[in-house]
Formats: structure tokens, C-alpha cells, sequence
């Protein structure tokens, strides 16, 4: 894709892809826009979707959370040198 | 040396200086997300880690898209500038790219894109474990680059209307920066609310602890380091002459860190004596202590910032307790450290440095400096409060309450940061336990 807006560095001052105030300039903003706006819309629905999984789950994970701090009080094993998993 | 070679070299030393304030000025994130993460709980430490992330990635666009106009377009107040700098601001002009003929422009947006950061990274320690993202990042691309910004074009720009009408003194963005910053935030708290169990039901405030204090240490440490960078941008590098103030006045780096240092010190001892040696609060005095500092860092004798910041590291923690007790709960002090005490330093110009003369105004003067500080703490809380009351009516400000019970990481983030020995994270609980489900495992 030719973007150069100038043909020589003699005298050049702004020489970025496209040029100032140009379609390829306007695009470019646009799109990033686009982009903004479609990661917030992306973050949005991954919200959703876990906060709905794991509304769903919670009350499994409320009882895996329990057994697995009832194994950790059986921390005193390591006295009797039994390992731990 | 030639008139052009001693041009040529002094923008190319100025670009220099400002690149590297903008590299420093990273700094301070890495202190923010140390510190957050440290003040989380193990449930939310990653959360609390890309929140970080995404306020500096939307930020900076969102800055280029309009936050460098607005700045350059709005020191008169709420109606915008058409001339030749506002329209030089705008995205698509010749000065906002590369530019052979510009050897500036880059640099000031770079520093001024951080500042903007910083700003918004304010906001957000004071939210985590229970905001959602996307709330967190719409309102941290506001204030980064909106809000802020406008306090920027009235108080910290040569022809802004709170310098040329009241003579406002504020070199280090005391208020511009952090009074808007945290009262935005306080703003915001209103509507968000308290982290679930931080209250008891009579109102008295339950003890939530950072789960890794000495990372919180870490962050505050990195934050000072930032500051040297956040400071150094504040002064304008003139090729062939004296360093200037952003309002145009003559002034030296040696002056910030002269009292800089100072105001770090005084906050810390200040934040010690009122805490009574609680680390948390004390590390945060020299936080403290450099924004009380700020807003006259170019004029202060050394003693004299000394005694300021040991005034607004003492009184930091006294507001960030008093604030706990009623109801606002801020997690890492922000609201008190950066909103109160960047009042406190606006003020302090007015209280010790009234007389001295300004090139585009009247001159310092007390009125002139609590007025500003009103406008500064009225321009962040209202956006703050208005917008995140809309988020909240539209029931997108807030995790649900389940989610906050589990943990924000286990819940949405597709990671784990402790897997070999916090329960909490052990794993990404929820796909383990939808596999649990589908092979029918107990």
C-alpha cells in the first residue's frame, strides 16, 4: 500500500502514512474507535457470562470451598510426618 | 556552534528529558498495580492486576481522541477555542504524527497521556474487589481524559482562566491531578458502595487486610520513584534559557528536589505521629507529603515543605480514618491522600507563598488558591458522582454479591495467581467444576 504522503525529504514536515487531515487519517481514527468500542462491548459480555456462571455455581463452590479449608485444619499431619497432598 | 546546531541540540536534548519523565512516569503504574494487588485479597489480586492493565491501554487512545484538544481548546472555561493551537490538538492535524518540523508536540502529549493515566489510576484502588471492569474502565477514560484534563486547560495552562482570573498557583498538579482524581473517586464510592463484610451492622468498620502488605510497600516505593518523572514533566524545558513553570514563570529543577524531598519526609514523619507507626498509613505520608508539596514546589523554602508535608501526612491518616468510620470505604487511602491533602496543598501556596507575582495574572493570593481548590474538588466529585449514579440505575456499575463472595479471579479471569498453595485460586474453580459436573465426578 503506497501511504507516503511525501515523494521527498527535501522540505518534508509531517510525512506520516497518509498524510494530515486525509481519508487514510480518518479511517484509521474510525477504526480505532470501532475498536474501543467493541473491546468494551467484548468486556461487557464476558462479564456477563462469568458472573452468570458463577452465580449459577456458587453454591458448589461454597462447599468445595468448605472441604478444602476442613483439609487444610488437618495441617497438623506435618507434625506426625505425614505428607500433605 | 551554530545557531542551528545549538537549536538542533537543544530540542533534541528536550525530547530527551520529556521521554524520559514519560518512561519514569511508568513507574508509578507499576506502584499502583503493586500496591493494589497487595491490598487485595488472594480472591482478587488478578482482577485487581488487569484493571491496571486496561486503564493504562484506554487511557492513552482515548487521550489522542480528545484529551490533548481539550486541554488546548478549553482554558476559558466550558466554551471551546477555534485557534491555531486548539486546531493543532485535534487527531488529524500535521502536529499530532510524526513531523520532522515538531520536535515537541510527541513529547508533551506523551507526558501529558501518563499524567492522564496516573490520574485514573487513582480512581482505581479506591474501587477494587467490586467494581466491574467495564464500568471501571469507561469511568477511568473519562476521567483520564476528559475530566482531568478540563482542570488541566483552567488551572495548569499558561492562558487558563483560573491563572488569569485568580492568579492560581498549582506547578505539580496538586489540584489539578489529585484533588480532581480523589474527589471523583469519593464520587464514585458513593454509588458503588462498601466491599461485602467491611461494615458491621451498626455501622462500625470491620478490618478488611491486605493480604501482602510488603507488595504494598513495594507499589508505594515504585510511586515515589514515578514521581520524580511525574515532577520532572511539570516544568517546561526551554531551549537557550531558564527552565519555566507551566504558568510561564522562571523556576529550576533543583527547587522540586529541594522541597520534594522535604515535603516525601515530612509526610512520612507527620503520617508516623498520627498513625502511631501504622506502616500502611506511614509509607502512605510520603505519598502525602509530595502532594502537599506540589502545588508550590518551584517557590518553598526546603523547612517550610518540610513542615507542609508534615502537616499533610499527619492529617492524611486522621481523614482516611474519619472516612472509614463513616462509611467510605477506600481501600488504599486515595481519597484522603490525593483528594484532601491535594486541597491541602493548593491551599497551603495561598497560606505561605501569597505576593509572589504571576505573568499572566494577578498574584497569589489565599483567595485565589481556596477558590481554585473548590473548583478543582467540585469538577472531580460531580462527574464522578453523576455518571457512576447513572451506572449504577443501570445496574452496570457493581459485580453481583455472589461474585464478590467467590472472588472476582476465580470468577471471571481466565488465570490463576497463586496455583500451588491459596485454595482460593486453586485452579480456575469454576471450569473445574463445570467439568465435574459433565463427567458426572464428585
Amino acid at each position: 500500500m503506497k501511504t507516503s504522503p511525501i515523494t521527498s525529504w527535501e522540505g518534508a514536515e509531517a510525512y506520516f502514512t497518509f498524510g494530515p487531515a486525509s481519508m487514510g487519517v480518518f479511517l484509521s481514527l474510525i477504526i480505532g474507535v470501532v475498536i474501543l468500542a467493541g473491546l468494551l462491548v467484548r468486556m461487557v459480555r464476558h462479564e456477563n457470562e462469568s458472573f452468570e456462571r458463577a452465580i449459577h455455581l456458587y453454591s458448589e463452590y461454597v462447599t468445595e470451598g468448605k472441604s478444602v479449608h476442613e483439609k487444610d485444619e488437618e495441617a497438623p499431619a506435618v507434625a506426625s510426618g505425614v505428607a500433605i497432598q | 556552534m551554530t545557531e542551528e546546531a545549538f537549536n538542533m541540540l537543544g530540542n533534541v536534548n528536550m525530547e530527551i528529558y520529556y521521554w524520559w519523565s514519560i518512561a519514569l512516569m511508568f513507574a508509578i503504574h507499576a506502584g499502583f498495580l503493586s500496591l493494589e494487588v497487595g491490598v487485595s485479597r488472594v480472591k482478587n489480586v488478578l482482577a485487581s492486576s488487569v484493571k491496571n492493565f486496561m486503564a493504562l491501554a484506554i487511557v492513552i487512545p482515548t487521550f489522542y481522541l480528545v484529551g490533548w484538544w481539550i486541554y488546548n481548546a478549553f482554558p476559558d472555561g466550558f466554551i471551546p477555542r477555534f485557534d491555531e493551537a486548539s486546531l493543532a490538538a485535534l487527531p488529524w492535524s500535521e502536529n499530532m504524527g510524526p513531523n520532522v518540523a515538531d520536535n515537541a508536540t510527541g513529547v508533551f502529549w506523551g507526558a501529558f497521556a501518563l499524567f492522564s493515566a496516573t490520574t485514573a489510576s487513582i480512581l482505581s484502588g479506591t474501587v477494587i474487589e467490586r467494581i466491574r471492569l467495564s464500568a471501571f474502565v469507561i469511568l477511568a477514560g473519562i476521567l483520564g481524559s476528559v475530566i482531568w484534563i478540563l482542570g488541566g486547560a483552567w488551572g495548569w495552562h499558561p492562558e487558563g482562566w483560573l491563572l488569569t482570573e485568580l492568579g492560581y498557583h498549582d506547578v505539580g498538579a496538586s489540584g489539578v491531578v489529585h484533588t480532581i482524581a480523589g474527589f471523583f473517586a469519593l464520587g464514585v464510592l458513593f454509588n458503588l458502595g462498601s466491599r461485602i463484610g467491611k461494615y458491621k451492622k451498626d455501622g462500625t468498620p470491620n478490618p478488611i487486610l491486605p493480604h501482602n502488605l510488603p507488595s504494598a510497600f513495594l507499589g508505594m516505593m515504585l510511586i515515589f520513584v514515578g514521581f520524580f518523572g511525574f515532577l520532572a514533566g511539570c516544568l517546561i524545558f526551554i531551549v537557550g534559557g531558564q527552565w519555566e513553570t507551566i504558568y510561564g514563570t522562571p523556576a529550576t529543577l533543583s527547587s522540586f528536589a529541594f522541597n520534594g524531598l522535604m515535603g516525601f519526609s515530612g509526610g512520612i514523619i507527620g503520617a508516623y505521629l498520627s498513625s502511631k507507626g501504622e506502616p500502611f498509613w506511614t509509607i502512605s505520608g510520603g505519598l502525602a507529603g509530595f502532594i502537599s508539596v506540589g502545588a508550590g514546589l518551584d517557590l518553598y523554602y526546603p523547612g517550610l515543605a518540610l513542615v507542609i508535608g508534615a502537616i499533610g501526612g499527619f492529617v492524611a491518616y486522621l481523614l482516611g480514618s474519619l472516612l472509614e468510620r463513616k462509611g467510605v470505604d477506600d481501600p488504599v487511602g486515595a481519597i484522603s491522600v490525593h483528594g484532601f491533602i491535594g486541597f491541602w496543598g493548593v491551599l497551603a501556596v495561598g497560606i505561605f507563598a501569597s505576593g509572589y507575582p504571576n505573568v499572566a495574572g494577578p498574584e497569589i493570593s489565599l483567595f485565589g488558591q481556596a477558590l481554585g481548590a473548590i473548583v478543582m474538588a467540585a469538577l472531580g466529585f460531580i462527574p464522578g458522582y453523576g455518571i457512576s449514579f447513572i451506572m449504577k440505575k443501570l445496574n452496570a456499575l457493581r459485580i453481583p454479591p455472589e461474585v464478590e463472595i467467590v472472588g472476582l479471579d476465580v470468577s471471571e479471569i481466565p488465570a490463576s495467581a497463586f496455583p500451588e498453595g491459596i485454595p482460593a485460586t486453586a485452579g480456575k474453580i469454576t471450569p473445574i467444576l463445570e467439568k465435574k459436573k459433565v463427567s458426572g465426578e464428585e
